[in-house]
């Protein structure tokens, strides 16, 4: 990107024509604000999926052990 | 209702096995209720979003299968030790189980939080390798039960084990300060207030509370069921 030019109009004189900044930083944000995606959703991540995955998880491992224990008490039962 | 009548008293026990459990079924409930106000009625973090309220989850089962359970291993284990009481043993044996669902639970709660978070589900970092540690000293607790026949020397040696997995406790609560790693520091088991808003505080503290019952509750019918595994054993002897 050329943020500076230099004229060669006045070679007798060398003179510097510099190019406004301000005039260069517009084009340089016209062409930022062409390609630039869409501003992001602010706010938290969305991790429900992992909430989710660690609630069913943790569901299924007490509901597994409360099985195992109800399939002792009823073993223990039937014998008795 | 069921009698049993033990040979080494000619006196005959009466004890109750019921099918399914009130108290489990109350402790259930109330796991229930809690995780139904984390859920929906309490906020979530700004910054790491819905996953934060696995924190109901995990950290309750920590306290549930690392302290409270490694606490009643190791008392109730040394009591045996002295006065040699084979309740003192059913008690620790089925805190050590129940303890053991607790802490697996921990664990993979932990792992999907941390794949969340951290951007992987295991690092072996102070804090999650020392509870890992802790995971095998109690399977081996577990284990060791199971392979001796003798049930003095398996209430004897399993004690020695249930005061050693108590020493690791403290040292796995200090592991976050005393090493630098991915785990955050304890929000509410730490000197001064907790770091947490007050409906977070009042859905962890009936969290805690929730799943301290269901602890309690599961080694309640898991003592009445080694209670009756015993004498049954004790039957076949005679």
């Amino acid at each position: 990107m050329k943020l500076f030019s230099v004229s060669q109009a006045s070679a007798s004189v060398t003179t510097l024509r510099v190019e406004p900044a301000a005039e260069s930083y517009a084009k340089m944000q016209g062409s930022l604000a062409e390609s630039a995606p869409a501003p992001q959703r602010t706010g938290p991540p969305d991790t429900t999926y992992y909430m989710k995955l660690g609630y069913i998880v943790a569901g299924v491992i007490f509901f597994a052990y409360i099985v195992l224990l109800m399939r002792r008490v009823a073993s223990v039962r039937k014998q008795s | 209702m069921t009698s049993v009548s033990m040979p080494e008293t000619g006196t005959s026990v009466r004890r109750t096995m019921p099918a399914l459990d009130w108290v489990l079924v109350l402790a259930l409930l109330a796991v229930g209720g809690a995780v139904v106000r984390a859920l929906v009625f309490t906020p979530a973090d700004a910054m790491l979003g819905a996953v934060q309220r696995l924190l109901y989850v995990h950290v309750p089962s920590a306290i549930q299968g690392m302290y409270v359970a490694c606490t009643i291993m190791a008392v109730c284990g040394g009591l045996y030790l002295w006065i040699k009481d084979e309740r003192l043993d059913r008690i620790a044996e089925s805190a050590a189980e129940v303890g053991f669902v607790f802490l697996s639970v921990v664990l993979v709660t932990g792992a999907i939080w941390g794949k969340s978070s951290w951007g992987t589900a295991w690092a072996w970092e102070p804090r999650l390798t020392s509870a890992l540690f802790l995971w095998f000293v109690v399977l081996s607790y577990l284990v060791l039960r199971d392979a001796i026949e003798n049930r003095e020397a398996r209430a004897r040696l399993s004690a020695v084990l249930g005061v050693l997995a108590l020493l690791l406790v403290p040292f796995i609560h200090m592991t976050v300060y005393l090493f630098r790693g991915l785990h955050p520091e304890p929000l509410a088991l730490k000197p001064g207030k907790p770091d947490m808003s007050p409906e977070m505080l009042t859905t962890f503290l009936i969290a805690n509370l929730a799943f301290m019952f269901l602890f309690f509750a599961l080694v309640r019918v898991r003592y009445q069921w080694a209670s009756m595994r015993d004498e049954r054993a004790a039957l076949e002897q005679a």
